[in-house]
């Protein structure tokens, strides 16, 4: 129990960081991106739909992703996003900030064994 | 389309209040995308009835994504914010230097007021709009001022017995505007309550500064008289007008409801302390109280006719 909800807080805190991770690899759209991240963390990370919109939505809005309608080669019609030059600098920080922090994490945590 | 998709697409439409555009934009989003993941899940051997369920599932209820799609849209940038504070430093520099009493700086003020709200409206109403569209709104108000001040003027001639065709007119158009810019405000605060009910709060968060600034300007003699006693009280409506300008910065950049909430009442206790300094020092503790309940009572209004809509 203590596990999932460390987890889930976890993973909240970090969705906009893995959308941003997965759209500078590519161009994708909302059930693409799911279907990544899970399949690129080997199903660690499961993110729900009433989390990623929201996500998706106000990353737009913050200007750091792009949101356009465009016909896949199936004729079918996504809403498919893409990284902004802001995207991109937001990405690089958090990054760095991110090694600090689990370098940190694994200094303390670790230091017990 | 299934039923209980075409459902939960419905429920969730009746709760999202984003604006017609986004909103059609976001549930054609969620329709394909619920295709997609049903049409996967179903690849992977689920039943298709099983599969539409967990996809449901997914979205959670249709009230709690609506909530956090509209908790998305509400913190704007740094820039929205600024700009839905503009129209508070317009207010500052014209209430604070006199300046409108100047016909152009009013005419050019009134002018950007009225393109802004108007670009404002073709774009969605996005959160910067609101505080534009309460000051637009400050202009009938300070119409309704003047066919005020032309009733008071044109009564005692009306009673005794000297009105003209043109003064009983003029009488009949004043007093027809109280009710006409009633039902306006009223219906821009129903259409604002209805996406949501703190954005017709901001909406009417002008007006209370403009009638300090009326009562002031009654109190010193009327539209035309008071230009030299009003000229000492001009620094603390400018001062009203910039406490409303952080305010709505503050409001705008908010990232929950409860601090909006709180930056609305925030706001409206010192607009009251400034007011009551400015027009009515000598009020006691319960008048204080009292008109701190009917402020608040106003500004919170908007709740109250969205939990009906």
């Amino acid at each position: 129990m203590m596990r999932g909800n460390y987890l889930t807080q976890l993973l909240k805190g970090n969705t906009d960081v893995l959308i941003l991770s997965l759209l500078e690899r590519e161009p994708m759209y909302g059930h693409q991106i799911m279907e990544q991240l899970e399949d690129s963390s080997a199903g660690f990370f499961r993110v729900s739909e009433g989390t990623l919109y929201p996500a998706l939505y106000r990353l737009a809005r913050e200007g750091l992703i792009r949101g356009c309608w465009s016909k896949l080669p199936s004729g079918q019609e996504r809403k498919v996003y893409t990284l902004t030059r802001k995207g991109e600098d937001r990405l690089r920080d958090c990054r760095s900030t991110w090694s600090g922090f689990a370098a940190a994490m694994n200094l303390v945590t670790t230091q017990a064994d | 389309m299934s039923s209980d998709t075409a459902r939960y697409v419905q429920r969730l439409r009746g709760h999202l209040h984003l604006g017609e555009a986004l909103e059609s934009d976001f549930l054609r989003e969620i329709e394909a995308h619920m295709d997609d993941r049903v049409a996967a899940l179903v690849a992977r051997g689920v039943p298709e009835r099983r599969a539409r369920r967990t996809v449901l599932e997914g979205f959670g209820r249709p009230q709690t994504l609506a909530h956090l799609m509209r908790q998305a849209h509400q913190t704007a940038s740094w820039t929205e914010a600024l700009l839905g504070a503009t129209p508070f430093a317009l207010l500052a520099v014209l209430l604070g230097l006199g300046l409108w009493r100047l016909p152009i700086a009013a005419a050019f003020a009134s002018g950007i007021v009225i393109v802004v709200t108007v670009y404002g409206l073709w774009l969605g109403r996005p959160a910067w709009f609101y505080p534009w569209a309460g000051v637009a709104m400050l202009m009938p108000l300070f119409a309704g001022y003047i066919a005020f001040a032309v009733l008071s003027d044109q009564a005692p001639a009306v009673a005794a017995g000297h009105a003209t065709v043109y003064t009983l007119a003029g009488i009949a158009g004043a007093a027809l505007y109280f009710p006409v810019g009633l039902v306006v405000v009223a219906a821009g605060v129903l259409v604002a309550a209805r996406r949501d009910w703190l954005d017709a709060s901001i909406l009417l968060s002008p007006l209370p500064i403009a009638l300090v600034w009326i009562i002031a300007l009654h109190r010193a003699g009327g539209l035309f008289a008071a230009d030299a006693s009003l000229r000492g009280l001009a620094p603390m409506l400018g001062v009203i007008a910039l406490c409303a300008m952080l305010g709505t910065v503050v409001f705008l950049r908010a990232t929950t409801r409860t601090l909006k909430f709180l930056t609305l009442v925030a706001s409206a206790l010192v607009l009251l302390s400034t007011a009551t300094l400015l027009v009515d020092p000598s009020g006691g503790l319960v008048t204080l109280a009292g008109r701190a309940a009917i402020l608040l009572a106003f500004l919170l209004s908007p709740a109250l006719v969205a939990r009906r809509a």
